[in-house]
């Protein structure tokens, strides 16, 4: 006859599958039988879950801003495997950097107002201070606090922010957000533009947060919502909670509760008006002739052959202690081409048809965010030349998208289940003359 | 009249920490549980299933993850030894027959206790639920006995749930 300690340490052996076949006999036994087991074996997995969720969301790291520069690029035609070992350790380095940051920022004067902790940066990006200094590639030790702006720079870069209170920020893509203040009770930012996700903790009450846009604010408290915004039109999406949404063009104010959106836009000139957030679609394609949203990049005049050519622009990304690395990059945001969330299911693929004037290899990716949830990361592969046409030839590659590789793993290892934010082909140090025509997504039925 | 989508989401998200752990009793992968409630929640949102009450919702959600708990042990060859349907049905019923609405204050409580748990015995935690290490490895980082972490792991979450319980009771005198 076993006592209670000796019933949970069998549980335990058997969470870590330990068991001989005998012991697992008896664990059946015991869980058929005895309540108290299963009470036990229900509290340790809350107990597990609950922790992993706490220290998901502590985590941070910044082990891909140089090991991306130095990194093989990525073949084509098989999955990157993720070898857990080995980003594990740089991972667990760079969380207790994070931790030590979270330590010394709880010691800074809040006469400095320092009040935003930036716990990962990937891509490229740069924060000008109050004071005018320029910091060319803030890290995850970087404080932030009143008047001073951050730019994430780049389509495939985001940041990854905490507040002193425990809110989460994320901006990603090409985004620039103005810390504006930090009154005891309430937090103001300025989204000029790019995206936003603000996820409250989920351990504490935070504080209000205002967030203002070109076009809108958005008030909100221990809310869950993204906003993505450009100079004319702002799309807000509330997953948990309920914010407050005040339109700067004609002063009208919605509640937009969870599971709904409001969109603003200066073309239309009309009060908000809130709607059920629209069920997602898994087949995509982008009409890029009907001039969606650009991310990124310069539209080129039609050629005879392509209605529609987003060329890429140069883009700087800045380095600490060198030269700035140039990508040349075209993006384009899903949001603004279709009405409804883009789905990525398993088996899926992304074609893409482009060109480029020199041979080069091209990488794609693309972002993503959990459906009616927080942003889930970004996703590459790298197109070696060979895999496209000849220069200045039209090419259409299939990119399935069990290719295309994490770039953050921990956030996300697949892209199957996530909504589809953005799109984005760029290539690096050489101006291929790179430019994308068509884009879509589509479904695993299809590919077949 | 069935429930609409944003009932639908909101009685999964009421539930979700009892879902997730439902998950990680048959997968014993924090992340991979994420995932699966994930798709639990993504499959009630774009499949054709329709649902008369929260409580066949919830129902529903259980076993949707238990099947893709099993599923994603299938696709990914693991050794973990999963208990037989009969057991997890049992296991799941607990938690279902338990108020909806201490859920929340449980979980609420379980965050409390945790941010008050030694820095050592987080780490531990950390080791073996959120790095994915077994308790074999984690006793190798930690220098110490599989036995004792055994024994270590065991007493610290009794004594989670014997804080957990204290909170939720000292919540209800309160009120």
């Amino acid at each position: 006859m076993m006592n209670e300690e000796q019933k949970q340490e069998l549980l335990i052996r058997y969470l870590d599958d330990r068991l001989n076949p005998d012991e697992r006999a008896q664990v059946s036994e015991l869980l058929r039988t005895d309540p108290g087991a299963r009470e036990f074996l229900r509290s340790v997995a809350e107990q597990a879950v609950t922790f992993a969720d706490g220290e998901r969301t502590l985590l941070a790291g910044q082990t891909e801003l140089h090991a991306r520069k130095q990194a093989p690029l990525a073949p084509t035609s098989s999955v990157v495997r993720v070898d857990f070992k080995s980003w594990l350790r740089p991972l667990i380095a760079a969380a207790v950097i994070v931790l030590l940051g979270i330590v010394l920022f709880r010691q800074i004067p809040t006469t400095e107002k320092r009040f935003v902790s930036v716990n990962k940066v990937i891509g490229s990006s740069q924060v000008f201070g109050f004071n005018g200094e320029v910091e060319n590639a803030p890290n995850a030790r970087t404080l932030l606090g009143s008047g001073d702006t951050l730019e994430s720079q780049s389509c495939d870069s985001w940041i990854e922010m905490t507040l002193d209170d425990g809110l989460q920020m994320t901006v990603a893509g090409q985004s620039e957000l103005n810390i504006l203040d930090s009154k005891k009770d309430h937090r103001r930012f300025n989204l000029q533009h790019g995206s936003m996700w603000i996820t409250p903790s989920s351990r504490t009450q935070t504080a209000p947060v205002t967030v203002y846009t070109p076009t809108i604010e958005v008030e909100s408290q221990d809310t869950q919502f993204d906003l993505q915004t450009s100079k004319n039109t702002t799309i807000v999406r509330v997953n948990k909670g309920t914010a407050t949404v005040r339109q700067h063009m004609d002063g009208s104010l919605v509640q937009v509760p969870e599971g709904s959106q409001v969109i603003a836009s200066l073309r239309r000139n009309t009060p908000l008006e809130v709607f059920a957030q629209p069920t997602p679609i898994n087949y995509w394609a982008c009409d890029l002739w009907k001039a969606p949203e650009v991310r990124y990049g310069t539209w080129l005049e039609p050629n005879g052959i392509e209605r529609a050519r987003l060329g890429a622009d140069p883009l700087p990304w800045p380095m600490k202690d060198r030269e700035p690395l140039m990508l040349y990059a075209a993006a384009l945001s899903v949001l603004g081409t279709s009405e409804h969330p883009v789905l990525m299911k398993e088996g899926g693929m992304l074609l893409v048809r482009g060109r480029t004037e020199k041979t080069a290899r091209v990488r794609f990716g693309f972002s993503t965010q959990k459906m009616r949830g927080v942003f889930s990361g970004k996703f590459e592969i790298d197109v070696q030349p060979g895999d496209l046409a000849s220069a200045g030839e039209t090419w259409e590659v299939k990119l399935p998208l069990a290719n295309f590789h994490a770039l953050d793993p921990r956030l996300r290892s697949s892209p199957a289940g996530l909504e589809l934010k953005t799109v984005y082909a760029l290539t690096i140090e050489e101006d291929a003359g790179l430019e994308i025509n068509h884009v879509e997504l589509i479904p695993a039925a299809e590919t077949n | 009249m069935p429930l609409n989508e944003h009932e639908v989401l909101q009685t999964l998200m009421t539930w979700r920490s009892r879902i997730l752990a439902a998950a990680w009793v048959v997968v014993h992968d924090t992340h991979a549980a994420e995932d699966i409630f994930q798709n639990v929640a993504l499959k009630a949102m774009t499949r054709d299933v329709t649902f008369d009450s929260e409580a066949a919702a919830r129902s529903w959600a259980f076993i949707t993850a238990r099947r893709e708990g099993i599923d994603w042990l299938r696709k990914h060859k693991h050794k973990t030894q999963c208990l037989d349907d009969g057991i997890l049905e049992i296991l799941e019923n607990d938690w279902l027959t338990e108020p909806a609405a201490s859920t929340g204050t449980r979980v609420d409580a379980l965050r409390e206790c945790l941010d008050s748990v030694p820095e050592n015995s987080k780490k531990l935690l950390r080791l073996r639920y959120f790095e994915g290490y077994s308790c074999e490895e984690v006793a190798d980082q930690l220098g110490a006995g599989l036995n004792a972490v055994y024994k270590r792991v065991s007493r610290l979450h009794q004594s989670l749930k014997n804080c957990i319980e204290a909170r939720i009771k000292r919540a209800g005198e309160t009120l």
